[in-house]
């Protein structure tokens, strides 16, 4: 866990921007975590901000359904060479 | 799935591993199908030409079976795989120079979170350190609008243009659905570093489908 030295008075937001990922990622420490809960439910603009990276996650998730990178015929061949003639040359 | 325990994650990767070493053809095709998504997408980020990338990958295979009595389990089989990867496609990417040192964590006047300091009040205002100006809510639902294809070339070229660490992170995390943990293992860096790739390389692909999302009259600098 990252210590952020936080300012001991209200949060800004050019500094609750910095900690979106970590917070998303449960990497804050309570303390911190409370800071930022504070801030979040007194500003509007850094909730829109969250739920933009939030959006922008998913988003970025759906390029796993791309079909180009699926395996296809001809290096499943060769890669299957690859691994008998690796079987074959083993000992036993 | 995003915040599996990274010990969950190789649950069955022992019996493959034994499979493997007995030289079990079909075990090994599942694996390879299982995996190659991922490896060209993480391959995509060092290298850009097709036939570079299918050599990454066969050598990529080639050092896991040359190493497979020696793999002692302690990471899962996909996170030593793709670490395997990674050090294939960078000493081919060395080659054709085309190198950035993979420590470097952007550029130093890039902001952290994509946003310049423009937007923020300065120390003289009344509320330093907040928003100088209300941020706007996307109007149209890019989730749904992925859909469609243009937001999804968009956030597809955005994750292209990235540093080659930001892009691999990003992909391992927020493509692949890995976990934090698996990410650092992967390439030998803290979670912490592991999260500051993430944090900025989410921040550039928010500023594009922000650029993208927001109607022209309302668009932030
Ligand atoms: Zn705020």
């Amino acid at each position: 866990m990252t210590d952020h030295q936080l300012p001991d008075d209200d949060l800004p937001c050019v500094l609750v921007v910095d900690l979106i990922t970590d917070y998303l990622d449960d990497a804050l420490s309570p303390h911190e975590r409370a800071r930022l809960e504070e801030h979040l439910a007194e500003c509007d603009d850094c909730v829109t901000v969250l739920d933009q990276f939030r959006t922008t996650i998913t988003v970025t998730g759906r390029l796993a359904s791309d079909d180009v990178d699926r395996l296809d015929e001809p290096t499943r061949a060769q890669l299957i060479g690859v691994f008998q003639q690796w079987a074959a040359g083993r000992p036993g | 799935m995003q915040n599996a325990p990274v010990e969950n994650v190789g649950v069955g990767d022992a019996s493959i591993i034994e499979a493997l070493r007995r030289g079990d053809d079909q075990v090994f095709t599942e694996v390879v199908e299982r995996l190659h998504p991922t490896l060209r997408r993480v391959a995509r980020g060092y290298l850009r030409s097709e036939e570079a990338i299918g050599d990454v990958i066969q050598e990529t295979w080639i050092g896991v079976l040359r190493g497979i009595d020696r793999f002692e389990g302690r990471s899962s089989l996909r996170t030593w795989v793709v670490s395997i990867l990674v050090n294939v496609a960078r000493s081919h990417a060395v080659r054709e120079a085309r190198m950035v040192p993979f420590a470097a964590l952007g550029l130093p006047d890039d902001p952290r979170s994509g946003f310049g300091p423009e937007c923020f009040e300065g120390p003289g205002g009344e509320y330093p350190g907040h928003w100088s100006t209300p941020r706007t809510p996307w109007s149209e639902d890019p989730v749904a609008a992925t859909l469609a294809g243009e937001t999804r070339e968009l956030v597809a070229r955005a994750v292209a243009e990235l540093p080659e660490s930001q892009r691999t992170v990003i992909t391992l995390r927020d493509v692949e659905g890995w976990t934090g943990p698996e990410v650092a293992a992967t390439l030998g860096i803290s979670e912490g570093n592991q999260r500051v790739l993430l944090h900025r390389a989410r921040a550039r692909v928010r500023r594009a489908l922000d650029q993208h999302l927001l109607p022209m009259e309302r668009r932030a600098v």
